[in-house]
């Protein structure tokens, strides 16, 4: 291991996070907040100071980087960037250094699960601060990285592997620097597009760029304590219903559209399947609102439907499923008071997640399909042991190293999954409660059930509870490995 | 540069790491998955599986936006199609590599009929180097610039007493004409400054004017007769070009080959040279056939050890001097060390032929060093460069370290400049480049 590498690379990275707080600050000045002010200014000079520390001890490190240096790097920036993050949170007062941890990491990873429990009063340039840590983490904050700075190489190559979702992220041109600037570059037209859209269904400026991060990074941080359900607004809820659509789907197909291949988004088969997916939840959502299986907690008969008309399920539910599938955790309804199927159904759609190369988390819809197909293979396998089968995502064949990596990933997620949800339910959470808040930092959605519920909050949750469930979120934004591999001793040594 | 590579064998992937270095957009495909992973994991660039032979996966490889087009498989036929193919789908530039002796003769005749820009067989292309050498005595590599009046020669450093343990400013001082631009020292790259000093065995680059160059080599190297017999062990086709190349130079060529068929076949082919059915690797082959006395040993077979350990016999029974071919690169630099004089690579002769087709606006590669990690590159000043008008010595903080101006060239004139000398919109600048450096330097020279 390249440590000295690895320490020049984290302190650079320091640096960039430390300026990249200077737009928050301009917020603060925006609004005449003087004590966020001043946090911002302390915490920027802080990260710049440690990162230059960081670049000075490791400044002629043999410049070779392998992937298990690039595995540390991103799996330490990650948990860093979190704790460099949190500063302005603190120095602010806003919360306890903990709290602020758990805050700033449920912003990088675009989870959304927060701790804050008065939103409306709290400095506007903090919740900048805290919307804008959604923007960096969705496409990636190694990856803008990489896109900016120019030395990295082929390096470079293995910190894009480790930090872009999905079981093999594609190579748009032929240098990763490229591949990454114009992944950057269509999230910051998506941005621009999302910006002005909910300014003309009514937003300030400063709302509409707040809520954009949260939609396009799949994130879930609001400016209102009712979330996206303070707006009242059917634009408002059909714009960024939309956006949150197109930030689960795959970038890569995107950019083969700017290319003139139009149909690359239909003709992709794992995205037809997402849309497929979202359509058919939507419809039963909507069924069981209007009162067809919608047995309550409140109402254990189901006599009542949620909704009294058949339009308003339709747009709660739209939303939900759209704002869980696509893991960002905007709410415009209490939907842990709906029928007991909607809610499993919802937490079940946690676990696929978006698109593979998305800004999405959960296990994404590509691999379910793998692992479905390779459970159905077996099966078939049992009365036809002599056939021999490929495994096919659209026309491409799956290779068997990409079905085992599959394979093993989905079996260490639901292990972790279940795992957590015991550690959870010993630290004395309700049933609900534990496995839910598991679920929804694991696949970075943000609101689980019960207690972490729509309506309710993370900051109740005990100490350690916070800390294991902000590694939960670092886990499931890099895909269980490059944070994994932190804790094994062997990847350490030489 | 838009570059697509196809085979990711030791040239393919070779030359695909010095292109990406230099910062070109690489796509290397290849059939070998495991080969490709290889290549994906180590180098900037996309890779894509399958046939570089099938025109449909070159053509939604996106082949015709191509500059420039290699194919480097190990299948000749697959090469020469693909190459075929690449230029047909509209790739600005196609190379083929063969191997195959019957394609390799008829090389000329698949460019005209096939379009193919360049057919290249990395043993001819090693012959070649090979025969250089023996022919300019010493002269690893030497190349004419500046329409004639600026040479480049790459040279070891002989026992000659007038550098050893001299510095620099001692040798080639500054006005002498002749500047000493690169020491690679166990295949280590140093830019030598005033007091570095000169050590036996370095293999040094001077560029300067042409009609200095004899003068300035003497004092690196004694002068030593021009060779006349050569022996030349394996009957391979490195070994047959080389003997027709030397042939035509009217030198005495001796083969040693132990295959009694391949002797029958090389005798056939050749005219003048004698071909011998015997192992070059015994004391007692090489005294009766009395070629202890020959001037140069070269070692020509596919095993790099009996090459390397042929060498240091040859020169331990007499003869004069010893060049190996060493397929290995990691091995070339320490054949040296063995008492070895040269080695000979043949992907990176192949790899070094490419490089120079890869020209871009402004610039020339004159000459690739050391495997690609040195360039000598000729670039035309841009009026709106952001050098023009600056003297050498203040450009020193901009210009990378790995970078040298070797000669500017302005008008008639040739100026190997000091500190003071100055770039002027319009002049010529030869420079001496690694490979890394070549995208700044670029930027500061062309805009």
């Amino acid at each position: 291991m390249n440590y000295r590498l690895v320490l020049k690379y984290l302190g650079h990275f320091a640096i960039a996070l430390g300026l990249l707080m200077l737009p928050a600050a301009a917020w603060a000045v925006y609004f005449r907040e003087w004590a966020p002010l001043a946090a911002f200014s302390v915490s920027v000079v802080l990260s710049c100071a440690f990162g230059a520390v960081l670049a000075l001890i490791g400044r002629d490190a043999p410049s070779n980087l392998y992937q298990r240096e690039a595995l540390g790097f991103v799996g330490l920036s990650w948990l860093m960037a979190a704790g460099l993050g949190a500063m302005p949170y603190v120095f602010a007062g806003v919360f306890h250094p903990v709290d602020a941890y758990f805050e700033c990491m449920s912003g990088f990873t675009t989870t959304g699960s927060s701790v804050m429990t008065d939103i409306e009063g709290t400095a506007k340039s903090i919740l900048f601060w805290r919307s804008f840590t959604h923007w960096l983490g969705g496409m990636g904050i190694v990856v803008l990285f990489i896109a900016v700075l120019p030395y990295l190489g082929a390096g470079g190559k293995q910190l894009f592997k480790s930090e872009s979702p999905g079981p093999d992220p594609p190579g748009l041109r032929p240098r990763i620097k490229d591949t990454a600037s114009i992944l950057y570059k269509i999230y910051l037209a998506f941005t621009v597009a999302e910006t002005v859209a909910l300014m003309l269904a009514g937003m300030t400026l400063y709302d509409a760029l707040c809520h954009t991060f949260g939609t396009l990074a799949t994130g879930g941080f609001s400016t209102r304590q009712a979330s996206i359900g303070a707006f009242d607004s059917l634009a408002v809820d059909t714009i960024i219903i939309f956006f949150m659509i197109c930030a689960g789907s795959n970038f890569a197909l995107y950019f083969a559209m700017l290319r003139g291949n139009w149909k690359a988004l239909w003709k992709d088969s794992e995205w037809r399947v997402y849309i497929a997916v979202i359509v058919v939840c939507i419809a039963a959502v909507t069924l069981n609102l209007r009162g067809i299986g919608g047995a309550t907690a409140a109402d254990p008969e189901g006599a009542q439907p949620v909704y009294g008309s058949a339009g308003a399920a339709l747009r709660y539910a739209s939303f939900q499923v759209v704002s869980i599938m696509t893991t960002t955790g905007y709410c415009t309804a209490d939907f842990d008071a709906w029928p007991h199927f909607s809610r499993m159904l919802l937490v079940v759609l946690m676990f696929v997640g978006g698109c593979a190369g998305s800004t999405g988390g959960g296990m994404k819809v590509v691999r379910i399909i793998i692992v479905l197909k390779m459970a159905y293979w077996r099966l078939e396998t049992t009365f036809r042991p002599k056939a021999v089968r490929a495994v096919r995502v659209g026309r491409q064949v799956v290779d068997d190293d990409v079905r085992q990596t599959v394979y093993g990933f989905f079996v260490l997620y639901l292990a972790w999954f279940v795992g957590g949800a015991l550690f959870m339910s010993f630290l004395g959470l309700p049933f609900q409660t534990a496995v839910s808040s598991v679920a929804a930092t694991l696949n970075n959605i943000g609101p689980g059930l019960e207690l972490v519920g729509a309506t309710q909050n993370y900051h109740h949750v005990p100490m350690i509870g916070k800390v294991f469930l902000s590694l939960c979120m670092a886990l499931g934004r890099l895909e269980l490995f490059s944070i994994l591999v932190l804790f094994v001793p062997a990847f350490w040594r030489r | 540069m838009n570059v697509f590579i196809a085979g990711a064998g030791r040239v393919g992937s070779h030359l695909a790491r010095l292109l990406s270095v230099e910062g070109h957009d690489i796509t290397v495909i290849e059939s070998g998955p495991e080969r490709l992973e290889q290549v994906d994991y180590a180098l900037d660039v996309s890779t894509l599986h399958g046939n570089a032979a099938s025109v449909l996966l070159l053509k939604q490889a996106g082949v015709e936006s191509a500059d420039l087009f290699v194919a480097l498989t190990g299948h000749d036929e697959a090469n020469l199609i693909a190459a075929a193919a690449a230029k047909g789908l509209g790739a600005k530039q196609v190379v083929a590599r063969v191997d195959n002796a019957t394609y390799v003769e008829s090389g000329i005749l698949y460019e005209a009929m096939l379009g193919i820009d360049y057919v290249l067989s990395p043993d001819a292309l090693t012959a070649l180097e090979i025969a250089n050498y023996i022919e300019t005595s010493g002269i690893i590599a030497a190349e004419y610039f500046g329409r004639g009046r600026v040479q480049m020669r790459q040279m070891r450093v002989s026992k000659s007493p007038t550098v050893r343990g001299k510095t620099l400013q001692d040798v080639c001082p500054p006005g002498s004409g002749v500047l000493l631009g690169i020491i690679s020292r166990n295949g280590q790259i140093l830019i030598p400054h005033g007091d570095t000093i000169v050590e036996t065995g370095d293999l040094v680059t001077l560029i300067g004017r042409s009609e200095k160059m004899d003068s300035v080599q003497k004092r690196f190297q004694g002068t030593e007769p021009k060779a006349r017999r050569v022996v030349v062990m394996g009957g391979g086709s490195i070994g047959l070009h080389l003997a027709r190349a030397l042939e035509n130079q009217r030198r005495s060529v001796k083969l040693f080959d132990r295959n009694m068929a391949r002797c029958t076949e090389l005798a056939a082919a050749l005219d003048k040279t004698k071909v011998v059915c015997r192992d070059a690797t015994s004391r007692e082959a090489l005294e009766q056939e009395q070629v202890t006395d020959a001037d140069v040993f070269v070692s020509t077979t596919n095993d790099d050890e009996r090459n390397i350990m042929a060498g240091v016999l040859a020169k331990e029974m007499g003869i004069e001097q010893a060049i190996a071919v060493v397929h290995h690169p990691d091995f070339a630099p320490l054949v040296a060390k063995l008492g070895v004089d040269h080695a000979v690579t043949p992907r990176a002769c192949i790899a070094n032929r490419i490089l120079k087709l890869v020209h871009q606006r402004g610039v020339t590669s004159l000459a690739v060093l050391e495997e690609g990690q040195v360039e000598i590159v000729e670039l035309s000043v841009a009026s709106d460069a952001p050098v023009v008008g600056k003297r050498l010595r203040d450009l020193k903080t901009q210009l990378p370290s790995r970078a040298l101006v070797a000669t500017i060239l302005r008008g008639e004139n040739v100026i190997v400049p000091s500190g003071r000398d100055e770039i002027r919109s319009g002049d010529s600048v030869v420079m001496i480049v690694a490979a890394d450096s070549l995208e700044p330097v670029q930027k500061l020279f062309l805009r």
